[in-house]
């Protein structure tokens, strides 16, 4: 797994075969010995019976997939690119406490503030199309009930 | 003479002020989303789905076929200003479109040229849709469960097949896509099934989520890659619609291309994983066996109108099997479809029948969005600079916000947002790897139809494959076909390696 120090290389083309096969297995163990297969005296299939012949087909074709991915070349994965879901996290813990529109409008500001070293302008400006995204579109005219988070769930009782 | 009765029915249902409006909307979005280079057609559809809960079905696609067919626009734009394809299509109108307007100093009339070639070949593909849509589904129902179900198959394995560089990691992500839509509960039983003993899995795995996830959030991820990238324009003139109006001459060198893409795009949007990509591509390579005033590819007029009709016209041709049979021809279609179905609708031969008032509401609406997106793309013109300006860097944080809020609103919970941050990053992880999720997110959406009708077909057959599969005259074709396209990557593996064939990468 060599990489520089902003990314690494991953064989990724062998993992995802290996996963599909894991993945595969699973659904063919659970189809095949939990929900069965074929109801004989019925004569009718299961409720396994579907997932089986497609948990066959995917093991078999994951193996072809990772014959030809040994050969291949590993994948370079950016730790920038990584960011993003690291921020949607930290959104998601935050709006736990301080609820997820104020957690959304930090993480803009932050974002593109501390991150990305944009002007105060640009970055009010982002926030101000982000909050009419969020509280205009979806909060009033959708009707969406966001969390509120610990605190003001305190604050209003 | 029925269909353009039905159709004036469907324009009477589409003249409401709500539908209007909406229409309006997706219009004037899609345009928007699909001129920002980056995001396309596919991840805008699925980044806006959640818009549509407000409304009833027909409204709720009503604006999402504009907004489909709008983005179709968008796409040319930053292709013709920047050099940079707002979307797969577009690639094709970057070859000329750029140097008309850099090299020829004619960046109005390349985008007047693109609209128009737009409208040209949205009209030609949305007419003939009125009369192929109703004749695919009188074919639609001479088929039975059996018939419906290898009809699914060939659908599925063929984009896994045709989309991305290998055909056997497409098919893959077709399976994988099938076994994660069988989480949650048997629709024939009505028990639960591989839910891992979740409540939340029980529901499933929700279609909007998964799709913000897997098509939105890891395009965002993917943007990091491209937030330094400098987005100026060469074009230093202030762009206005008087100065960008085209000449009669243009017009005239306009025209026929336009119309010959129109009607090609339109065959090759009704064939399965084809699309508006492809139908670009054969656009441009047509164009080139005929004449046109300058040489392709140094800015020549006929050479964006041609892939402009196409893809245009593709997007329109893409509806007729996705409304009469059910079976999309994309991605971007796959997520139309799961939106139809979210909202009660099953697109299939039957829909014309029991559903006219919403089928021909849809292509009626076509119609409209065709007119008020040409109408509205012209009117952008001299802010479209402005618009195209905007650093991706800022679009990153307002694209997330969009795929969290969009998920959260479809399950009130942070389930939906967990669901699409682990489908955002598998899809980035396949992606980069070379694995396609088009064919993953189609067959999520038709994996119930399938395993439906492929349950039935054996009920009906007593357990008998042969009774199934070699029934009729359609089952037998269909079969042969579904056979070829499963067999022929682990042929050409198969001779690949015993040298028979040369390796692709040896032959590069």
């Amino acid at each position: 797994m060599k990489g520089s120090k902003t990314s690494i290389k991953i064989p990724s083309k062998v993992i995802i075969p290996i996963i599909a096969i894991i993945i595969g297995a699973i659904f063919f163990y659970i189809g095949v010995f939990q929900y069965g297969f074929w109801d004989s005296e019925a004569s009718k299939p299961t409720k396994g019976f579907f997932p089986v012949i497609i948990a066959t087909a995917l093991i078999g074709l994951s193996i072809l997939a990772l014959v030809q991915g040994i050969k291949s070349e590993k994948v370079e994965f950016n730790f920038k690119n990584w960011l993003v879901p690291l921020g949607l996290l930290a959104i998601i813990a935050s709006s736990y406490i301080f609820g997820l529109v104020l957690s959304i409008a930090a993480y803009i500001v932050i974002w593109l503030k501390v991150y990305e070293k944009q002007t105060w302008k640009t970055t009010i400006i982002t926030l101000a199309v982000a909050m009419f995204i969020v509280v205009g579109c979806f909060q009033l005219w959708l009707g969406i009930d966001f969390p509120l988070g610990i605190i003001f769930d305190l604050i209003l009782g | 003479m029925d269909n353009l009765m039905m159709l004036i029915q469907g324009f009477s249902v589409v003249f409401s002020l709500e539908n209007l409006l909406v229409c309006l909307l997706g219009a004037v979005l899609g345009l928007i989303v699909g001129a920002m280079p980056g995001i396309g057609s596919l991840a805008g559809v699925a980044l806006l789905l959640p818009l549509t809960y407000k409304f009833n079905p027909t409204t709720a696609i009503i604006m999402l076929g504009a907004l489909y067919y709008s983005n179709m626009y968008g796409g040319a734009y930053s292709a013709i200003l920047l050099n940079i394809p707002g979307d797969s299509p577009a690639v094709m109108t970057a070859l000329d479109g750029y140097p008309m307007s850099t090299k020829r100093n004619r960046p109005g009339q390349a985008l007047f040229t693109a609209n128009m070639a737009s409208f040209i070949g949205g009209t030609i593909g949305i007419i003939i849709l009125t009369f192929m849509g109703p004749a695919l589904a009188d074919i639609g129902l001479h088929f039975g469960p059996a018939e419906m179900a290898v009809l699914l198959l060939v659908a599925m394995t063929s984009i896994g097949w045709l989309v991305g560089s290998n055909p056997t990691t497409g098919v893959v992500l077709s399976l994988l896509g099938i076994l994660i839509a069988t989480i949650g509960m048997d629709l024939q039983t009505g028990s639960p099934r591989f839910n891992f003993g979740n409540i939340y899995l029980l529901g499933g795995v929700k279609f909007i989520p998964f799709v913000i996830g897997t098509v939105g959030f890891a395009q965002v991820m993917r943007l990091m890659d491209e937030k330094d990238d400098k987005t100026e324009s060469k074009i230093t003139e202030k762009l206005t619609i008087k100065g960008s109006l085209l000449t009669g001459h243009d017009f005239k060198r306009l025209l026929p291309p336009a119309i010959r893409s129109g009607f090609m795009g339109t065959f090759v949007g009704v064939l399965p994983g084809a699309g508006a990509t492809t139908g670009a591509f054969l656009g441009y390579a047509m164009q080139r066996a005929f004449k046109s005033e300058e040489p392709l590819g140094t800015g020549a007029l006929e050479g964006i109108a041609a892939c402009e009709a196409a893809n245009n016209a593709a997007a329109a041709g893409s509806f007729a099997p996705l409304l009469a049979l059910g079976i999309p021809g994309s991605g971007t279609g796959a997520v139309l479809l799961g939106g139809l179905m979210m909202w009660g609708l099953n697109p299939g031969p039957l829909l014309f029948t029991n559903e006219p008032e919403f089928a021909w509401g849809l292509i009626a609406s076509l119609f409209l969005a065709n007119i008020l997106t040409l109408i509205i793309a012209l009117g952008i013109i001299p802010v479209l600079l402005k618009i195209l300006a905007v650093p991706v860097k800022v679009i990153i944080p307002i694209i997330t916000v969009v795929c969290l809020v969009g998920s959260y609103s479809d399950t009130y919970s942070l389930y939906g947002v967990i669901i699409m941050l682990i489908s955002g990053v598998c899809g980035y992880v396949l992606e980069k790897s070379g694995y396609s999720t088009a064919p993953m997110l189609l067959a999520f959406v038709l994996a119930p139809l399938l395993e439906d009708n492929l349950r039935k077909a054996f009920v009906i057959s007593g357990g008998s494959t042969s009774a199934v599969f070699f029934n009729s005259g359609i089952s037998i074709t269909l079969f042969v076909v579904l056979v070829a396209i499963v067999a022929t990557p682990i042929v050409r593996f198969i001779l690949t390696k015993l040298g028979v064939l040369k390796n692709k990468k040896e032959t590069n």
